[in-house]
């Protein structure tokens, strides 16, 4: 197993009461899935995808990445798996305006990175994303969704073995959604397990069948309906 | 490979400060002032303190003797350049000339040659002196000087400058001949017109003014080396209670108390400016950590880990307070060098900080100083935020 999860539990304080934004999720991904995860907005499922790559603790409950504990690790250590091991995809662009989009696509390497994989590699994602003609322009002279494919190409400049998504397509056209889900397949066939965060039913619609799973007040209901939301 | 993280850190930093420096200069600037006060502060510290300290070296003395009432004035000679005349009974010098531990006595009597009703050298101190005895005059000729023979003087460079090329002034009425003249000192032998102790007694009693015959102004000492300086000075007080004594350590303790009660309005000033520094750094590096908590996120989640946030974010705190640094230490050289002229001290003791090692590295030190304020003043804002949970960051509640 790539990622288990075991009793995951996340709870939040606000105004005296408590939430329980991830309640007890037992789950478990193999390499090379693709899963998409879906509910509505405050379902859990941005927070459970934050436990998973470790941008959160969990109240109780363990998370272990190739039988990793998350647990044993410290900051550092925990930091260099994100690094390494996996790579986020967020609902905004998130790209440091001062620098070009090549560095920001370069940029997990200042912090780490895998040997051997530097300028040449960030070329080719920005080719394969359709923006090698734009590397050396800064953010604020792409468009959103320009901008949205720099931050997903830089999400495999380390050859992750896991890619955590939180609404890629948030805002985005059809067209763009379209082919960024097949962007995403691409990767997928080439090994890459993908964890995908959306609302929307129609992410991957008419594409070969990833597994669903559907979350519901901080709960998992895998393999339901529609109607379970 | 830390070291090439680290260089990439701070190019990111350098990228994003220089991006939006037009907010930074408010911080950039108050470090610069911080700075620039700094560097006055020290640069004028020893540039008074090097004047006193040279002065009283220059003069080759050990202890200089004066009458006790004219203390004060000595100083403003051998300090200020002022002209002065004062007098004690020349006894004083045959008495202590013998005492155990001086190894070399001579004297000097001052004349004003204003007051005295004189002659072509208005700015000039008449000085006369034992050419027999003397170590303090002879030791500034690039040369050794011909003997001084009848009306005929040495000079002091400022005199020597103001004479030009007319060497025969008036003196007393009475026409001298300039035979040589003496080094630039510092001090006011600069004005000194020197002739022997024999030739006053050539001159009118009119025109020497208050001097009298067996009087003499001020008496230089030098002791035998391991001499005790304090058993000389406690046997020349018993001796001569009504004598004032100036050692090296002692000679400018004035114009001292008066740089003492500088240095604690700075030292107040500079504190008052650390304090207002750390205030504006922090409240920067706050709006700062606020505005880029969602990047700080980012940065999270793709592998930087905390020391990566801290390193970040200092790095930008140390470029700005580097640039304010560097305009400090321009701003305080060029205030300690072309306004110092105006301070009526700086000017009266002829002080100015001059180009040194121990002056550069006085100003790097201050700028190291106000790097310090800014980076303390940032810390606590960066600290907070390195700690945060990514998640959170990136939620920017």
């Amino acid at each position: 197993m790539l990622i288990q999860c075991d009793h995951l539990t996340k709870t939040y304080r606000a105004d005296g009461s408590v939430l329980r934004a991830v309640d007890d999720v037992s789950l478990g991904i193999e390499a090379r899935d693709f899963v998409i995860i879906l509910g509505h907005s405050g379902s859990g499922k941005t927070t459970l995808l934050s436990l998973i790559g470790g941008l959160t603790s969990p109240d109780s409950g363990a998370v272990h990445i190739n039988g990793l504990d998350y647990r044993s690790l410290d900051d550092r250590s925990l930091s260099t798996l994100r690094n390494r091991t996996i790579g986020f995809i967020f609902q905004f662009a998130s790209l440091l305006p001062a620098l070009t989009n090549l560095e920001n696509l370069l940029l997990p390497l200042r912090f780490g990175g895998k040997p051997g994989i530097g300028r040449n590699e960030g070329m080719e994602l920005l080719d394969r994303v359709g923006l090698a003609d734009r590397a050396n322009s800064f953010p604020a002279q792409l468009s959103g969704g320009q901008q949205r494919r720099i931050a997903i190409a830089r999400a495999f400049i380390n050859r992750p073995e896991i890619i955590l998504a939180d609404e890629p397509t948030g805002d985005l056209d059809e067209v763009t959604e379209r082919e960024i889900f097949a962007l995403f397949r691409d990767f997928n066939r080439e090994g890459v397990t993908f964890m995908v965060v959306t609302h929307n039913r129609e992410f991957g619609a008419g594409q070969e069948a990833p597994r669903t799973l559907h979350m519901k007040a901080g709960r998992i209901l895998e393999g339901m309906g529609d109607d379970n939301d | 490979m830390p070291s090439q993280g680290s260089h990439s850190i701070l190019v990111i930093a350098w990228k994003t400060v220089v991006r939006k420096m037009f907010r930074n200069v408010v911080l950039a600037a108050a470090v610069a002032l911080l700075v620039s006060l700094l560097v006055f502060a020290l640069l004028f510290n020893r540039a008074v303190s090097d004047d006193i300290e040279s002065a009283s070296r220059k003069l080759g003395a050990d202890i200089v003797l004066v009458p006790v009432e004219a203390l004060s004035k000595a100083e403003e000679f051998i300090l200020e350049s002022k002209k002065k005349d004062f007098y004690m009974d020349r006894a004083v010098f045959d008495s202590v000339r013998t005492l155990a531990g001086v190894k070399a006595a001579t004297f000097q009597i001052y004349l004003e040659t204003l007051e005295s009703g004189c002659c072509s050298i208005v700015e000039g101190q008449v000085i006369a002196f034992d050419p027999t005895t003397d170590f303090v005059i002879t030791p500034w000729f690039k040369q050794p000087p011909p003997p001084l023979g009848d009306s005929e003087v040495y000079i002091g460079s400022y005199v020597y400058e103001y004479l030009g090329l007319i060497n025969t002034p008036t003196l007393f009425n009475k026409k001298v001949k300039v035979v040589a003249d003496l080094e630039k000192t510092g001090t006011g032998l600069d004005y000194g017109i020197f002739m022997r102790v024999e030739d006053l007694n050539k001159i009118s009693s009119a025109a020497t003014g208050r001097y009298q015959p067996g009087m003499i102004s001020i008496i230089f000492l030098k002791l035998d080396d391991g001499a005790e300086l304090d058993a000389v000075t406690d046997a020349i007080q018993k001796a001569h209670p009504n004598t004032g004594i100036m050692t090296r350590g002692t000679i400018g303790a004035d114009v001292r108390a008066t740089l003492a009660d500088f240095t604690k309005v700075f030292s107040i000033t500079i504190l008052i400016s650390s304090a207002l520094a750390v205030l504006l750094a922090w409240s920067t590096f706050t709006a700062l950590a606020n505005e880029r908590r969602r990047e700080v996120g980012i940065l999270r989640a793709i592998g930087a880990h905390r020391g990566h946030i801290m390193k970040l974010f200092m790095a930008e705190a140390a470029i700005i307070s580097l640039i304010g640094g560097l305009a400090g230490i321009g701003m305080g050289n060029y205030l300690i060098h072309h306004l110092a002229g105006d301070l009526n001290l700086l000017s009266r003791l002829g002080a100015y900080a001059s180009f040194s090692l121990l002056n550069v590295a006085a100003s790097v030190a201050a700028m190291l100083i106000g790097m310090a304020v800014c980076l303390v003043g940032a810390a606590v804002p960066v600290v907070r935020l390195a700690r945060m949970e990514p998640l959170d960051a990136i939620k920017e509640e």
